[in-house]
């Protein structure tokens, strides 16, 4: 790595920097023509310091990409090594397996909530009970619900553990007398505070947090619990693989086969859920500081969701933010403690298939990542939080937060190079193909990991689009990614500014987020 | 060498590499699809006679399917193993011990007991688990010597392994093997119901062990398998267990078993002087238990200012159906707009609905 | 006798219903996964449906509603074939509208009894 560095110094410094600083001392008296030389070869110095920083930085954010593709690869063969002697069933059939409480916020919702909540009552586990809460949805949402499960209203007593924004105006579970179900209906108060009404209401000891609209496998809570069956002493979260749905066959809400998509824009966005998954938890998880459990379909225990407080209404990302509270309460309290992912693919969710819409997702992304370190800095690099703070945080600061930055900042230093006569143009995209080379291979290994692992896709027509994909991908994708990170993050800058003003003016305002359309 | 030609040589390293990757994925699905049709085209033929052993009606010792399996070639036999051994697990009757018969003859319990000192984990666990499907009770000695391997997985398999081979003896060993969290509690406890009535002693004398985990273990088996002889010495544990989490099973086991003596320690339970904890599962395990001796108990409960006593309370009086009612209805005109009142209306709702009509709602402001 | 459509993943254990099945003089349509199964079940109209609950995809008991709830597939005879005596299970399976349920391990010869009673009593 150092050597390459050190090669495109060389190869970039037409001038050393004694000669620039020589050039600058003699400007003074000089003609006009030598003052622009000095800036030009101060220019020149500059970008040679500046490309050298950027080349080490991709280097380096694709090997540790690559670091954690090997730790995953580690984790998928043990699980399924684990198959030949252990099947869920065991899980199943045990008595002591914790019933766990499903809760499902709905906005909106009409057109399938229906098939969510039949699909969701008919999974494969030995007890558990659905809440849905309509988050004082606008349209028939709890009509549907009522007609389908013929529901009646009963006087529920609401407990307060955790600090509930909406009001809760009825309770409802069939006439049947079949106590798995509850509906609760509240005003609108957003998604977190939808789902800390639902924890309240949740009597199992266990609470899945799930999407009104991702479709799960049947067995997916029996895939998450096991972590809990194995270590029930330390396990407190758990997560598993969100996958994409376009193109899949789905039938009475279960993903009945798996199609690859036919739009180019979501097939790269599979490609980029394999590597994401593979690395950003499977590799994470193994390392012990796993960050990010997807809102989609995550597992947690109730007792501590209480103790950290819930979802916080008033965060972006208040999925990462609370896996983040998770870790700063039990390390502050020094408890031994395990956030686990489940390589095991459990959900799945309908990714954007026009780019306004990924972009809208993307800087929202963005947007909470950069809160949600604003929020915790003080975790950052502290000792006190092993591995969450040494690792996991700095890590997610440099490499994926200021991804984009230098990302584009590299892209807009190139005209200014070229002016600057700084480096030739062959050689620029020499460099850039080696960058994007290094990229493409990352993209690789995660499919040779996923295709000895998983077998997901069968046909070899799928394995070719994948592999088209993660080559397509860093042309044209990643550079619009990184361009929606950055309006992240400057959105989250204005807005931090702007929370500042309120809470010094007129204490917490309560802004009616929806929780429609939006997913993290 | 200068800068360019270190960037076209990383170039080169790179777009080799991800060629070769590309090859290895694409050989490596290749030579999987083959060696499934090899494996298919080799078991094709005596695949129909492996059914006919499992599925036929011959119940004879010697069946003409189990003579050809048995005497079958090593390299037929191996495509056709993982086959029967995964069925082992899924078929019962007469097809099990038929399955079993051929497995003998190829000599699989020899290959495993060998197989439990190798050296890889995975064929140590996998080893245990053949074991444990095959339920010999000879299995049991080696199996728990497993049960302190030096890999948690072997010796989650191995104490599966033992509660499928039921060997009423490794009652102890398997206690004893989670000590330290060495081995999941539940796999344990699910060893253990396994086991049945033979583990009994075995459990008692748990119930004086130093590890929490351990009595723990022992207090959630002897609920979950009724054994009712047991409530006196559950009745003290319940009492004076110095780990609230043991209390807590003690007050559902004891919810579970039933008995009259069950009946006064729960009461006492969900008294002031017990953790908080306790006094909710005990609340709870009185509905279980099914006593309407229970419900003047449980309706002073309703009135409880945590929240988890009165609701658990609640719906424990909802289960003891009519001599609740009255109770319930009786705290509604008695301790009107309190919360005991909301308990009890929802209790009454859910009774309400068990009997099939709507249930009555408080008017709208007490809410 | 009958056509049985049989929907189960493990390919070992599909095979033995489907040597128990034709043993006894069924006639057998036999499918890996619940998708498969339900539209086969439109196509072949087979006489009982035999599901097993435990398929990655659509699972024995998604099957079992979707055929209860589409008119044409609304009166077909299904048995489950769940793992072990889990109350749950069997719970889910008959209020998805199942008629009969076989829990595994099972005995070939009692899967085929099973089949035999059910047919006779919906026939009946």
């Amino acid at each position: 790595m150092s050597a390459t560095a050190a090669g495109v110094l060389a190869g970039l410094g037409t001038t050393d920097v004694p000669g620039v600083l020589a050039g600058a001392a003699g400007a003074a008296g000089q003609s006009v023509d030598e003052i622009v030389d000095a800036i030009r070869a101060g220019a020149q110095w500059t970008l040679m310091v500046i490309s050298a920083i950027i080349l080490v930085y991709s280097v380096a954010i694709n090997t540790s990409y690559l670091m954690l593709i090997f730790l995953a690869t580690w984790d998928a063969i043990d699980s399924h090594r684990r198959l030949r002697f252990f099947s869920q069933e065991d899980t199943y059939a045990n008595p002591l397996t914790p019933a766990i409480s499903v809760i499902m916020a709905a906005y909106n919702e009409e057109a399938g909530i229906a098939e969510s909540v039949r699909a969701m009552m008919s999974m494969r586990y030995p007890t558990f009970e659905v809440v849905v809460v309509d988050d004082g949805s606008k349209d028939g949402t709890f009509e549907r619900l009522r007609a389908e499960h013929n529901l009646v209203e009963v006087p529920r007593v609401i407990p307060d553990d955790l600090p509930m924004r909406g009001k809760v105006l009825s309770t409802h579970v069939p006439a049947d007398g079949s106590a798995s179900l509850l509906v609760v209906r509240k005003t609108n108060s957003g998604r977190a505070d939808a789902n800390n009404v639902g924890i309240n209401l949740a009597r199992h000891p266990l609470v899945c947090i799930v999407d009104a609209d991702s479709l799960l496998d049947s067995s997916a809570l029996l895939q998450v619990a096991r972590p809990f069956a194995d270590d029930p002493l330390n396990v407190v979260a758990t997560g598993g693989v969100v996958r994409i749905a376009n193109g899949c066959e789905v039938v009475g809400g279960r993903v009945a086969k798996v199609n690859m998509p036919r739009s180019w824009l979501v097939r790269i966005q599979v490609i980029e859920y394999l590597r994401a998954f593979l690395l950003g938890r499977t590799g994470w998880s193994r390392l012990g500081g796993l960050l990010v459990i997807s809102g989609a379909f995550g597992l947690f225990r109730r007792d501590v969701l209480i103790e950290v407080g819930g979802f916080d209404p008033d965060t972006i990302g208040e999925d990462a933010e609370m896996v983040a509270r998770f870790h700063r309460h039990l390390r502050e309290q020094r408890r031994d403690y395990r956030i686990v992912f489940v390589s095991e693919p459990v959900s799945w969710t309908e990714a954007p298939s026009s780019m306004a819409v990924l972009a809208r997702q993307r800087r929202r992304w963005s947007r909470g990542l950069a809160e949600l370190l604003w929020r915790h800095r003080k975790m950052i690099g502290n000792p006190r939080y092993g591995r969450i703070g040494m690792l996991t945080l700095p890590y997610f600061v440099l490499f994926e937060l200021l991804a984009p930055v230098v990302n584009l900042g590299g892209l807009a230093l190139v005209p200014i190079a070229l002016w600057a006569d700084a480096i030739n143009v062959e050689f620029a995209l020499a460099l850039l193909l080696a960058s994007y080379g290094y990229a493409v291979l990352v993209g690789f290994v995660a499919l040779a990991v996923e295709e000895y692992a998983f077998r997901r896709y069968n046909s070899w027509r799928d394995l070719g689009v994948a592999a088209v994909a993660s080559v397509a991908e860093n042309f044209g994708y990643r550079q619009f990614n990184a361009w929606w990170g950055l309006q992240g993050i400057f959105a989250a800058l204005r807005r931090t500014k702007q929370v500042w003003g309120v809470m010094t003016r007129e204490g917490f305002s309560t802004p009616g987020r929806s929780t429609g359309g939006n997913r993290g | 060498m200068n800068s360019a030609q270190l960037v076209s040589l990383s170039i080169a390293v790179l777009a080799v590499a991800v060629v070769l990757l590309g090859l290895v994925i694409i050989t490596g699905r290749a030579l999987n699809r083959h060696r499934e049709r090899r494996d298919a085209r080799l078991s094709a033929d005596v695949r129909p006679l492996l059914m006919e052993l499992i599925g036929g009606d011959n119940d004879e010792e010697l069946s003409e399917p189990l003579l050809l399996l048995a005497a079958l070639d090593e390299r037929v036999w191996r495509t056709l193993e993982p086959s029967a051994i995964s069925m082992l697990g899924k078929v019962s009757g007469n097809a099990r011990v038929a399955l079993v018969r051929l497995l003998e003859q190829r000599g699989l319990a020899r290959t495993a007991s060998r197989d439990l000192s190798g050296l890889g984990a995975v064929r140590r666990a996998v080893a245990a688990h053949v074991l444990g499907l095959l339920g010999h009770a000879e299995a049991a000695f080696p199996l728990v010597r497993m049960l302190s391997d030096r890999n948690p997985e072997v010796r989650a398999a191995a104490v599966r392994a033992l509660g499928q081979v039921g060997a009423a003896g490794a009652a102890g060993p398997i206690i004893s093997s989670m000590a330290g969290g060495r081995v999941p509690f539940q796999l344990v406890a699910q060893a253990l119901i396994r086991l049945g009535s033979g583990a009994r002693p075995a459990l008692v004398k748990a119930l004086s062990y130093d590890d929490p985990a351990q009595r723990a273990v022992a207090v959630e088996v002897l609920g979950l398998i009724g054994a009712v002889e047991t409530a006196k010495v559950l009745v003290r544990v319940l009492a004076g267990d110095a780990s609230t989490d043991v209390r807590v099973r003690a007050a559902r086991a004891l919810g579970r078993l039933g008995t009259p003596v069950c009946l006064d320690a729960l009461l006492h339970a969900t008294g002031p002087g017990h953790p908080h904890a306790v006094r909710v599962e005990a609340a709870a395990a009185l509905g279980d238990l099914g006593s309407p001796r229970a419900v003047p108990t449980l309706q002073e409960l309703l009135a409880d200012p945590r929240y988890q006593v009165a609701h658990n309370a609640a719906l424990s009086l909802a289960r003891l159906g009519g001599p609740a009612t009255a109770a319930l209805t009786e705290t509604l005109t008695e301790r009107a707009g309190t919360s005991a009142a909301d308990h009890a209306w929802e209790a009454l709702a859910i009774q309400d609905l068990q009997a099939g009509h709507m249930p009555r709602l408080p008017a709208s402001p007490s809410r | 006798m009958a056509t049985v459509l049989v929907a189960e993943d493990d390919a070992d254990i599909r095979d033995l219903i489907i040597f128990k099945l034709e043993q006894t003089g069924h006639t057998v349509i036999a499918v890996g996964d619940g998708l498969s199964a339900l539209k086969l079940a439109h196509e072949q109209s087979p006489e009982i449906v035999l599901l097993d609950v435990m398929m990655p995809g659509m699972s024995g008991i998604d099957v079992c509603r979707a055929l209860r709830q589409d008119p044409v597939t609304a009166g077909l005879p299904i048995i489950l074939l769940t793992a072990r005596a889990q109350e749950s299970d069997v719970e889910t399976g008959l209020t998805a509208g199942a008629d009969d349920y076989i829990v595994k391990p099972f005995s070939p010869r009692v899967l085929a009894d099973r089949v035999h009673s059910v047919l006779a009593r919906t026939r009946a």
